[in-house]
């Protein structure tokens, strides 16, 4: 059974068409990861999915049925514009969401207490929401997303703002509500964090899907090799210039697309005594590279 | 729970755990003692200052009766009323000349003012009083009583009474005046029936106020600090809004409900000190129940169009630009207070009190002061409710569409929109 099953779903903001016929299915215990450029449409299927906004034409259906209060019970949401209520007092803000999830405020609250022990805030149970950080306020608000243990759980730009060590504990509840059987959609145009941990993909671009399917199939089918180069100095463009179709760099790292693969050698022999190379790989391309090339430099 | 009740719960415990609930609990009532009884007071104590009056008795008779009319005295012990009797004009001279160089004195030497009492004060010409300025409607009160009382008694008199009696004939007799309901008869019920009239129209514009605007601030509160988006993956826009509406609406409710245990106590307190007031100042039964209906009615009315505001505007700012409109339907009423007064049944008095914003305060006066036809009073309650029922449909919409827009105010054509948008 898909988590979320989209067909056909397209929506329009006056002549703005933001979401174009979008046909989607999310598997039931998967990963899943919405990637695409800002302003691409993540938001807003995100939010037809949870029927915040309707669609005006399409079928949406969730966990194997239209959308209803119970089904709604299921589902934890962390939207891109974090949000709590500035001032209560976080148990108070917790048992709220809690019991809007339908726990009982009880369990709500030995729930919080939990959560908070785990990511080291017990301590902050009294306080109000305005008097905490913003990366506190982010933990609490996360705590309250995933409070009720829903089924389907849909983080909208889950890493933004997050320090290092967030990141890393995000990943690993993504990581714990997998193995308990639990679907995971995220969104983000960070593509590090996609290749490491999803099993699926949709790249949505001006509204429509542009790419949709199992991470290891959609490597092999645009994954053309590429090669990826660590250096110190400055890599030169004119003597190596024939023999690219495109670079992206960064300064010290790059991954250089070649118009044939097989001249690879060639690409070494010439950068040998220009640069001081560090690292020469001949490798699948990374999603950064396919997301750049279908969506950035135009087909 | 429903996410409905659960919305309900949160608005109400967060607000009622707030000092400013606590306060105004106990302000409100404060105010508005303050507000009917200091005037009162103020009224009721005699002023410090003496009256002193420039007199010319042309009678030869009323000057020494009318100033013994006033014998009370000022707190130093003094006299309150000093009368500087002067001559009046001789024969032949011009009374014109005379008096015109007594108002002149009154300006220049700080008298409180010049009577004058012509000679035909006994048979049928009036008399006169030149002031500066009273104020005290009481002081003008006495000195027409004591001039009218004087020639009365002289005139007496002259038809032969004896002097010791004209006091007793000429004694006025007191008007008590009763109400008259088919609840029954309450002495000097039409007067306080003014006051509380007033007093319910003040209380219901305050809190329908107050609570309405708690409703814009709370719905505009969710979409400043975003948690909107977060409530309504699991609440239905519709919801969010009535359990706003309700949450808030519970608290007016509570703070009524103080405030009538804490009235009960005042009234068991006045009723076993001083029973007439009691009596006069009682509210009927039927009157609080209407009370309560049109509260109910008016704040879900009004709520539902703050609430709509709160959602359309993006800042506090934005929120006082907007509200006024809403605002200025509450003001209304108010300003026509004292056309309901003066006329409870006008037909002008009957259409205000059925348009269904002004119905509350306006309804509600007209039945403390003469309850209006049953099918009037069905009448509004239909009206209302079916408002009600339209506002809440058209303020659902710009709910749903505004509760997400963070930019910028929704201008108008927006807002018509929204509301045509499914």
């Amino acid at each position: 059974m898909d988590a979320i099953l989209l067909q056909g779903v397209t929506k329009s903001f006056g002549s703005q068409r933001a979401v174009d016929s979008v046909d989607l299915n999310v598997p039931q215990g998967s990963i899943f990861g919405l990637l695409g450029p800002n302003g691409s449409g993540k938001t807003t299927t995100i939010r037809m999915v949870l029927q915040i906004i309707l669609p005006d034409s399409g079928q949406v259906r969730v966990l194997g049925s239209e959308l209803d209060d119970a089904l709604r019970r299921r589902i934890g949401y962390l939207p891109e514009e974090r949000g709590l209520y500035r001032s209560m007092r976080v148990e108070d803000q917790l048992v709220f969401l809690g019991e809007l999830h339908g726990l009982t405020p009880v369990d709500a609250r030995r729930r919080g207490r939990r959560w908070l022990e785990r990511l080291d805030a017990a301590d902050w149970v009294g306080r109000k929401v305005q008097e905490l950080s913003k990366g506190m306020q982010q933990k609490i608000q996360f705590i309250g997303t995933m409070l009720h243990e829903p089924d389907l759980v849909i983080l909208d730009e889950p890493f933004s703002g997050l320090d290092p060590v967030n990141v890393r504990m995000m990943k690993d509840v993504m990581l714990e509500l997998r193995e308990r059987g639990a679907t995971v959609v995220f969104s983000t145009h960070q593509m590090e964090q996609v290749e490491r941990s999803c099993d699926r993909i949709c790249l949505i671009n001006e509204g429509r899907v542009v790419l949709e399917g199992a991470l290891a199939q959609i490597r092999q089918k645009y994954g053309d090799e590429t090669v990826q180069i660590e250096y110190d100095g400055k890599l030169p463009r004119e003597p190596i210039a024939d023999l690219v179709d495109s670079i992206d760099d960064h300064g010290r790292f790059a991954e250089i697309r070649l118009h044939r693969i097989e001249e690879s050698g060639e690409l070494l022999r010439r950068l040998v005594g220009a640069v001081e190379i560090r690292r020469f790989e001949r490798s699948e391309a990374s999603l950064n590279d396919i997301f750049i090339r279908l969506v950035g430099g135009g087909q | 729970m429903s996410q409905f009740g659960t919305i309900v719960k949160r608005e109400y415990l967060e607000r009622v755990r707030q000092r400013s609930f606590i306060l105004s609990t106990v302000l409100v009532p404060v105010f508005m003692l303050g507000v009917t009884f200091v005037p009162i007071w103020l009224m009721s104590r005699s002023s410090g200052k003496p009256v002193r009056l420039l007199a010319v008795d042309c009678t030869g008779v009323l000057g020494p009766r009318i100033e013994g009319a006033f014998s009370d005295s000022l707190p130093d012990g003094t006299l309150r009323f000093r009368f500087q009797w002067e001559p009046p004009p001789v024969e032949g001279a011009s009374e014109e000349a005379t008096r015109s160089a007594l108002e002149g004195r009154v300006l220049a030497e700080e008298w409180t003012g010049l009577l004058w009492i012509p000679s035909g004060a006994i048979q049928d010409a009036s008399a006169s009083l030149y002031a500066r300025g009273l104020g005290d409607p009481e002081i003008l009160a006495r000195i027409r009583d004591s001039v009218s009382r004087s020639a009365m008694m002289a005139r007496l008199e002259q038809a032969g009474v004896a002097s010791g009696d004209t006091d007793r004939m000429s004694r006025p007799v007191p008007l008590k005046i009763f109400k008259l309901s088919e609840e029954g008869v309450r002495e000097g019920g039409i007067e306080s029936d003014f006051m509380t009239a007033i007093l319910l129209a003040m209380i219901l514009y305050m809190t329908v106020l107050l609570y309405g605007v708690s409703v814009q601030r709370s719905v505009l509160e969710d979409k400043t600090s975003r948690i909107v988006e977060v409530l309504l993956a699991s609440v239905r826009p519709f919801h969010l809004m009535l359990g706003k509406i309700v949450g808030v609406g519970s608290v007016g409710i509570t703070q009524y409900a103080i405030w009538a245990v804490v009235a009960t106590a005042g009234a068991a307190y006045i009723r076993s000190s001083n029973p007439a007031l009691a009596q006069a100042a009682s509210l009927s039964p039927l009157t609080l129940a209407f009370f309560v209906v049109y509260f109910v009615l008016g704040y879900f009315l009004y709520a539902g169009v703050y609430a709509g505001v709160g959602a359309a505007v993006t800042s506090e700012q934005e929120a006082q630009q907007s509200q006024w409109p809403v605002t200025m339907l509450l003001v209304v009423p108010m300003i026509f207070i004292g056309q309901v007064l003066r006329d409870p049944d006008g037909t002008l008095t009957t259409i205000l009190s059925l348009v269904p914003f002004f119905t509350p305060i306006v309804m509600l006066m007209r039945i403390n002061l003469h309850t209006p036809p049953a099918w009037q009073l069905g009448l509004s309650i239909l009206l209302m409710v079916a408002s009600i029922g339209i506002a809440a449909f058209v303020a659902g919409k710009i709910f749903r569409v505004g509760i997400l827009m963070y930019g910028k105010r929704a201008t108008l054509p927006e807002l018509l929109r929204w509301i045509r948008a499914a």
